[in-house]
C-alpha cells in the first residue's frame, strides 16, 4: 500500500521570459493506493496529475508532505534506501515511440533487466531467456516473432506491450500508466486497457492510471478509485461510476460535459456545465481555486478555500461549498 | 457583416491584377468539391504502394464532413490531395477533385495552385504549434502570408484577422504580437483557424484539429468550428481518428480503413446503424462514459499500413468476423442505402437476401455485430503478431508471402 500526505511540489521558473512565476503544480495532494487497486487521476494537462505520478514513481522530488510505502515513511530514510521501494513502482509512458532504445532489439531490452535481477536473487542465467519468453507471453505478444524485432518493426501497440512487458522485468507492486493508451490506436486501445486490468488481477499489481480520458479510467477496474485534480488539488474523488454518473463539483461537471456526444447512439445530459472562463494558471485566488471559472459561484466561494471531505449527502468526497448532482453525462440511448 | 465585404472587396481588386486566377475568384461562397476515383501511391522500395485507392467522396456546399480512421487509414494523404499538396515520394495517380470555382485541383500547379491554396482553400494542420514560426510574432506571420498572396490592403487584412480572433474569444491584438510560445494549446489551434479563414477561403480542411488539447478546451473549439462554419458560409472537412469529434460536428461522416472509403453516410445514421463491419467493431471498441463496459471490445488484429494492406479483395478482411471466400479476391460492392454507402461483400449479401425487409436487414446486421465478440475474444492475445509478420515488408522488403501465411488464421 502506498499513502501520501499532504504533498506538494513548486516549480520555480529560474531563467528566461517566464522566471520569477511560480508553478504551484500540487497543493497538498492525499492519496492512498492499496494493494492490487486501481487509482485514476484525471484532469486538464497542467492539473498536476503527470506531476503527481512521477512523485509516486520516484522520479521527482517533492517539497514537502510524506509518502509511506508498506508502512514505510520515505523521509526517514536515506536515498539510497528509498531505491529498492520505488523500482517495485514502474512507470508506463504516454508515447512507446521514444519509450524504447532503438538501437536494442526487444531481447537485449528485456535481458539487460533481467539479468541484473538474476545476479541479484541467483538464478542461473537460463532463466532471464525462459522469464522473457513468458513476459511477453503475458502481455500477449508471440515471443518467437518479437524477441529478435527492433523497436521501429513492432507497431504502437504492440510497443506499449513490451514497454508493459519491460516494466514487469522487476515484479512491480505497481505499475504508473500515464496517459497510456492515448497514442494507441482507436480500435487496440481496449485491448491495453484490459492487459492492464488483466495484470492486476491475475498478478495483484496496482494500478494507478493518469489520464485526460475519464471513460478509459472506468476499464481499468470496477472497484477503481477516481480522484479528479485541478491546479494541484483534488476537487473530488470517490468510485469511478459514482463519479461518472453522479458528480457534485462544478469541476469534475465540466470535465465531463466536455465530452463529445455520439449522437445517434447517445443523448446529451442535461444540464451541462461549461466554464465562464478559460484556465488561467497565474491567477491566485484566496477562495475555491475553481470559483473564477465556476457559474454557481457565490461570494464565499471567492473567499474561503473548500476543503475536501464527504459529508452526508454524497457518497464521494468533494471540495465544494456548494455540491449538487446535475445531469451532465451523455447516455446511450437504448437499442430497439 | 463588415469583415466579408473587406475581404470580398480586396480579392475582387487582386483578381484584376492576376488575370490567371480571375476565374477562380469568383468563388465567394461554400464550394462543393467532389473527389473522384481518388488514387494517391507512395515510391518504396517494394514499388508504388497506394494509400488512398479510388476515393469518391462528395463534400455538398456549406457542409461539414467528417473523416475518421486509424493511423495507416491514408486519411490524411487525402486531406493533402485537397490541396494537391502530397508531397514526394508521394503522388497522386489517378482521379480528380473538382472544387466549384477552381476546377480539377489535381491539375492545378505552379502559381495557380499556390494561390488557390491559402485563398480558396484553407488549411489548419495537425498541432498548430508546429505550423506556426517560433521565430516571428502571429502579426509578422500574418503579414507575411497577405504579402505573399499580394494582398495590398494589409491594414484591412489585420483587421480581419483581429475580428476572426475576437470571434473566437481571444484578444486579437494581444495575439498577433505574441510569438507562438506565448499562447497555450488551444489559443494555437484558433490562431491556425484565424489564418486558414483571414484570406476569405470558403472551402476548410482541418487535420485532427484538436488532438493533444484537454477536453473542455477541445469542447470549446468544435464550438468554434461549427459557429465559423455557420457565420461564414463554409464547406468544411474535419479529419480525426476520433470518432467523437465527428459526432460533435459533422453533418457527413466518412469512415477510412487501409486507404478506402468503407462507409459514409449522415453522421447519426452511421452511427446509430452502422453497416461496415469495421465501423461496427470502432464503435463497439471506444470506451464509454456510462453503460456495461463488458460490451466494449477491441478489434482483434491491427490496421494495416502501407506494406501490409492486401492488394486485391476486402482491405479489411483480416480483421473481419464476417469473412467470406469472395473478400479475399473481390472488390467489394458498393452498397446504397438511401443516403449511406458501404463498401462490403457481407452487407450486399445481406441486401441481396431480404430485397424489400428493411427489418431482417437489420437483423442480419444486428447478428453480425454479435459476432464479432466471440471472434475478438481468442484472438486478443494473439492480435498483433498475427498480422504482423509483414511490417517490415515495405522497409525490409520480406516477401510477401510470410504475411500472408503468417496471417492466415480461422
Amino acid at each position: 500500500m502506498i499513502t501520501g500526505q499532504n504533498i506538494t511540489k513548486t516549480f520555480r521558473q529560474r531563467g528566461g521570459v517566464l522566471a520569477g512565476r511560480d508553478v504551484r503544480a500540487l497543493r497538498g495532494v492525499d492519496f492512498t493506493i492499496p494493494k492490487g487497486g486501481a487509482v485514476s487521476f484525471i484532469g486538464e494537462s497542467g492539473c498536476g496529475k503527470t506531476t503527481l505520478g512521477r512523485i509516486i514513481a520516484g522520479l521527482e522530488t517533492y517539497d514537502s508532505g510524506e509518502i509511506t510505502i508498506d508502512g514505510t515513511p520515505m523521509s526517514s530514510l536515506r536515498p539510497r534506501k528509498r531505491q529498492p521501494y520505488f523500482r517495485r513502482i514502474q512507470m508506463i509512458h504516454q508515447d512507446p515511440y521514444s519509450a524504447l532504445n532503438p538501437t536494442r532489439t526487444i531481447h537485449q531490452t528485456l535481458d539487460a533487466p533481467l539479468s541484473l535481477r538474476a545476479g541479484q536473487t541467483g538464478r542461473p542465467r537460463s532463466w532471464v531467456d525462459e522469464r522473457a519468453e513468458e513476459l511477453l507471453a503475458l502481455v500477449g505478444l508471440d515471443p518467437g516473432y518479437v524477441l529478435p524485432r527492433y523497436p521501429h518493426q513492432l507497431s504502437g501497440g504492440m510497443r506499449q506491450r513490451v514497454v508493459i512487458a519491460r516494466a514487469l522485468t522487476v515484479d512491480p507492486e505497481m505499475l504508473v500508466a500515464d496517459e497510456a493508451v492515448s497514442m494507441i490506436d482507436v480500435s487496440l486501445r481496449l485491448g491495453i486497457l484490459a492487459l492492464l486490468k488483466d495484470l492486476r488481477e491475475r498478478l495483484g499489481v496496482s494500478v494507478l492510471f493518469i489520464t485526460h480520458d475519464v471513460a478509459t479510467a472506468r476499464y481499468i477496474g470496477d472497484d477503481g478509485e477516481l480522484y479528479v485534480i485541478y491546479r494541484g488539488q483534488v476537487v473530488e474523488r470517490g468510485h469511478v461510476d459514482t463519479i461518472i454518473s453522479a458528480p457534485v463539483h462544478p469541476y469534475t461537471q465540466s470535465l465531463l460535459s466536455a465530452i463529445p456526444v455520439l449522437h445517434g447512439l447517445e443523448r446529451p445530459g442535461e444540464q451541462p456545465v461549461v466554464p465562464t472562463e478559460a484556465l488561467d494558471e497565474s491567477h491566485h485566488d484566496a477562495g475555491c481555486l475553481f470559483a473564477r471559472r465556476c457559474p454557481f459561484r457565490t461570494d464565499r466561494c471567492e473567499s474561503e478555500p473548500p476543503v475536501l471531505g464527504r459529508d452526508e449527502e454524497f457518497p464521494q468526497e468533494h471540495a465544494c461549498f456548494h455540491p449538487r448532482r446535475r445531469d451532465v453525462v451523455a447516455t446511450p440511448i437504448g437499442r430497439g | 457583416m463588415p469583415t466579408t465585404e473587406n475581404t470580398a472587396a480586396r480579392n475582387a481588386g487582386n483578381a484584376g491584377n492576376a488575370g490567371k486566377t480571375a476565374n477562380v475568384a469568383n468563388a465567394t461562397k461554400a464550394p462543393g468539391v467532389r473527389v473522384d476515383g481518388l488514387t494517391v501511391v507512395y515510391r518504396t522500395p517494394a514499388g508504388e504502394l497506394p494509400a488512398v485507392r479510388g476515393i469518391d467522396l462528395e463534400l455538398p456546399a456549406g457542409t461539414i464532413t467528417g473523416v475518421v480512421g486509424e493511423s495507416g487509414s491514408g486519411k490524411s494523404t487525402l486531406a493533402l490531395s485537397l490541396l494537391n499538396a502530397v508531397q514526394p515520394p508521394g503522388r497522386i495517380s489517378a482521379g480528380s477533385v473538382e472544387i466549384d470555382g477552381l476546377g480539377d485541383v489535381v491539375k492545378l500547379s505552379g502559381e495557380d495552385l499556390r494561390k488557390a491554396r491559402g485563398r480558396h482553400i484553407g488549411y489548419v494542420f495537425q498541432a498548430a504549434q508546429n505550423s506556426l514560426n517560433p521565430l516571428k510574432t502571429v502579426g509578422k506571420q500574418l503579414l507575411d502570408l497577405g504579402r505573399s498572396h499580394e494582398i495590398e490592403d494589409l491594414r484591412g487584412l489585420v483587421r480581419d484577422a483581429k475580428d476572426l480572433l475576437g470571434r473566437m474569444g481571444l484578444d486579437g491584438a494581444r495575439v498577433l504580437d505574441s510569438h507562438q510560445h506565448e499562447l497555450s494549446g488551444g489559443m494555437r489551434q484558433r490562431v491556425g483557424i484565424m489564418l486558414a479563414l483571414v484570406l476569405n477561403a470558403h472551402l476548410v480542411v482541418l487535420d485532427e484539429p484538436t488532438t493533444a488539447l484537454d477536453m473542455i478546451t477541445q469542447a470549446n473549439i468544435l464550438r468554434i468550428v461549427r459557429e465559423v462554419h455557420a457565420e461564414r458560409g463554409l464547406t468544411t472537412l474535419v479529419i480525426t481518428h476520433d470518432l467523437g469529434v465527428v459526432a460533435e460536428v459533422a453533418d457527413r461522416l466518412a469512415v477510412m480503413y487501409g486507404g478506402r472509403l468503407v462507409e459514409q453516410g449522415p453522421t447519426r445514421d452511421v452511427l446509430s446503424a452502422p453497416r461496415h463491419p469495421y465501423t461496427q467493431g470502432l464503435l463497439r471498441a471506444i470506451p464509454r462514459l456510462l453503460g456495461d463496459i463488458g460490451e466494449a471490445r477491441a478489434l482483434p488484429g491491427r490496421p494495416p499500413t502501407l506494406g501490409t494492406v492486401p492488394a486485391r479483395g476486402c482491405v479489411f478482411r483480416e480483421r473481419c468476423a464476417l469473412r467470406m471466400d469472395v473478400c479475399e479476391t473481390e472488390e467489394p460492392p458498393i452498397v446504397v442505402r438511401g443516403p449511406s454507402i458501404t463498401a462490403c461483400h457481407a452487407v450486399a449479401a445481406a441486401d441481396a437476401g431480404t430485397d424489400t425487409g428493411a427489418d431482417t436487414t437489420a437483423g442480419t446486421a444486428t447478428a453480425g455485430a454479435d459476432a464479432v465478440p466471440d471472434a475478438a475474444h481468442p484472438a486478443e492475445t494473439a492480435d498483433e503478431p498475427e498480422s504482423a509478420g509483414a511490417v517490415g515488408a515495405a522497409g525490409a522488403g520480406e516477401p510477401a508471402g510470410v504475411q500472408g501465411t503468417r496471417g492466415e488464421q480461422p
